[in-house]
């Protein structure tokens, strides 16, 4: 192999290179901008946790409420939606979105997208945790992706003083399910937004 | 520190074969200031100096990531982050042109990082759901573009570093799974192209966490399997080894990184074996037998349940075909005159007859036969092959069995006479052995020196 091939051949290599790990390190940021383009807001509860645990670091750790749910906080034709699933099984919880600002209401807990009726807002989520309480209560502990609230150093401390039970998420959560942390608000209004680029 | 061994071993050998006649002074002083030349590392120093500065820098925009400092919009931080991946695969590209294949591979290791700290960045600035196996899987999927393209061995190590760690985790996405799979035999490739020591029992420890990853699928009542799978592992191991040093034998190409592949899957095989063997001392009552109902008398019966149960369970038949295919070809191999072949196919023997140990009468004894044995085995190996890491292992596989046996037959009379007169059974036998099987390759050795 001549200086000049080897020469090509080896900046074709490492330009390669440089693409392939742009590309990559740019796809999870295409999936959130999908999101962000198809996603509708729905308000959702964060359960009242210790305040120390709050905020670690410079991020806001996100609890749920809908990270746990029983039958009994189905609508009572719907609660036994809950006994069919396992650990590790993908669902999507339908939720109705209130008026003011209010968190979103649990309606149902489907196992198919195609399942679910319109008019809903169908987050996506893993079962992480099933127990049955008595025979016909069941809870699962879910993960839907949306644990943390990334915020800039300093902020975060003024919303760890918030209580925690008057802090609410504005989650984007597009047509598949797909979720992204999109607002912080206490008592509807807003602390933190994450938007654009 | 190889080459300062071999140059150490060269200054003491080469003035006996100038007096023997085999070498002039000429040649002699020719051939030291090559060695010495290769031995001396102290041009490389200025290298390593630069490239813990650069890992140091690819650690300080780590850190300066984690801080989330809110003065630079994000849009300038990831630019500024994509920035320095360009600058640092530029780097790689332009010592790779030079000639400084190591700083290259420093550099590709630093891009791989930055490249780590890239997604964290993403993640962190643009709030994305927190993804464990997708952000390793991904982060791998890179270090393995910087191993290939660049050429990296660091790189390479990066990648499976995260792959390993994904082992430990859940894999939603199908193409994790398919992703974590591919990277064994592209990592296998990447070591015979590039050889190294520390990226071949990286891949090792890797196949080995695939494995058990695998094994972990079965139902919860047949992870009893575990043991049985691990003296499969062992057996596939020194057999793939095994066939690999033969077939490095005849090849011009690949040559060298086939047989030290060869060679560290047989010293991962011998570690496993003689684990397992005492392991199969110490637990003589198989898990298998109490388990699945099998008969625990007669070693036929006990054979043809093992048999049904391997064939019917995929974790157990793969590696027992491998390494039954090995057996056959080692057994080949011997008959044909290739006796350095013997001592790894009956250590391979041995270990897979283990497994049907309990199916013997005085299970115990004869379990305790076969550790004692694959020790003093695997201290032929490292006799005959001149491996001394072989050699203490197999001494320290004897001390540990012989402790042991002492311990638990303290007292009991009948039983240390047993232990005792087996031990100097097999002693006898071995040093009848090796005393004409050193005889038998001195005389080959002087018949060829005559020739």
């Amino acid at each position: 192999m001549n200086k000049r091939s080897s020469f090509v051949l080896d900046a074709l290599r490492f330009g390669a290179l440089a693409v392939v790990l742009i590309v990559l390190v740019l796809l999870p940021l295409f999936d959130r901008l999908q999101t962000h383009w198809a996603g509708e807001p729905v308000v959702l509860e964060l359960r009242p946790i210790d305040p120390r645990d709050l905020l670690r670091g410079d991020y806001v750790i996100l609890n749920l409420a809908l990270t746990r749910i029983s039958s009994e906080d189905l609508p009572e034709s719907r609660q036994d939606d809950l006994s069919r699933f396992e650990n590790a099984d993908t669902l999507w919880v339908g939720l109705e979105p209130q008026a003011e600002g209010k968190p979103a209401k649990l309606m149902r807990v489907i196992s198919d997208r195609a399942e679910g009726e319109a008019g809903l807002i169908w987050l996506k989520g893993r079962v992480k945790s099933h127990s049955f309480s008595s025979e016909k209560l069941t809870t699962l502990g879910v993960d839907y992706g949306l644990d943390a609230f990334y915020v800039p150093e300093g902020k975060g401390l003024m919303i760890e003083d918030l209580p925690a039970d008057e802090v609410q998420l504005v989650a984007l959560v597009d047509p598949e399910g797909d979720s992204v942390a999109y607002q912080l608000l206490h008592n509807g209004k807003e602390l933190v937004k994450d938007a654009g680029l | 520190m190889l080459e300062a061994l071999y140059k150490q071993r060269l200054e003491r050998d080469l003035p006996r074969w100038q007096q023997e006649g085999w070498v002039n002074d000429e040649q002699a002083r020719a051939i030291l200031k090559d060695v010495r030349e290769r031995a001396s590392r102290s041009h490389l120093l200025p290298m390593v100096i630069t490239g813990v500065g650069l890992l140091a820098l690819a650690l300080a925009v780590a850190a300066f990531i984690a801080a989330n400092w809110e003065v630079i919009p994000r849009m300038v931080k990831l630019i500024g982050m994509l920035s320095l991946l360009v600058v640092s695969v530029g780097g790689a590209f332009a010592c790779k042109r030079k000639g400084w294949d190591l700083l290259s591979d420093i550099l590709c290791l630093v891009a791989s990082l930055i490249f780590f700290s890239g997604l964290a960045l993403v993640g962190q600035i643009y709030n994305l759901p927190q993804d464990w196996p997708g952000g390793l899987a991904l982060g791998a999927l890179g270090a393995l573009a910087a191993a290939f393209l660049g050429g990296s061995r660091m790189a390479l190590l990066v990648a499976l570093v995260a792959l390993f760690t994904l082992q430990f985790h859940e894999q939603p996405a199908v193409w994790i799974g398919w992703l974590a799979t591919a990277a064994l035999p592209l990592a296998i490739g990447h070591v015979l192209w590039k050889p190294n020591l520390v990226g071949r029992w990286f891949v090792i420890f890797y196949g080995f966490a695939l494995y058990y990853r695998w094994v972990a699928q079965l139902p919860r009542e047949q992870m009893v399997f575990a043991f049985e799978g691990t003296v499969l592992l062992a057996a596939c191991l020194l057999m793939v080894g095994m066939i690999g040093t033969w077939w490095a034998q005849d090849r011009v190409r690949w040559q060298q990184s086939l047989w030290l592949s060869g060679m560290s899957l047989q010293s991962a095989g011998l570690i496993l074996a003689l684990f397992v063997l005492f392991f199969r001392m110490l637990v003589v009552d198989d898990s298998l037998v109490s388990e699945m109902n099998m008969p625990r008398e007669g070693l036929l019966e006990h054979m043809w349940s093992y048999a049904e149960l391997t064939v019917m369970t995929p974790q157990l038949f793969v590696p027992a075909l491998i390494a039954l295919v090995g057996l056959v070809a080692g057994l080949v191999l011997c008959v044909r005159g290739s006796s350095v072949f013997a001592l790894p196919t009956a250590i391979t023997a041995l270990v897979m007859a283990s497994v049907l140990a309990p199916g013997l009468p005085f299970a115990l004894v004869f379990a305790s036969v076969f550790s004692l044995t694959a020790g003093l085995l695997v201290v032929l190996r490292g006799v005959t092959q001149d491996r001394v890491g072989w050699l203490l292992l197999g001494i320290a596989a004897l001390c540990g069995n012989s402790l042991w046996l002492l311990y638990e037959t303290i007292g009991d009379l009948l039983g240390q006479s047993l232990f005792f007169f087996i031990c100097g059974v097999i002693l006898i036998v071995v040093g009848i052995g090796t005393a004409r099987f050193l005889r038998r390759r001195r005389a080959t050795d002087l018949a060829e020196k005559g020739a």
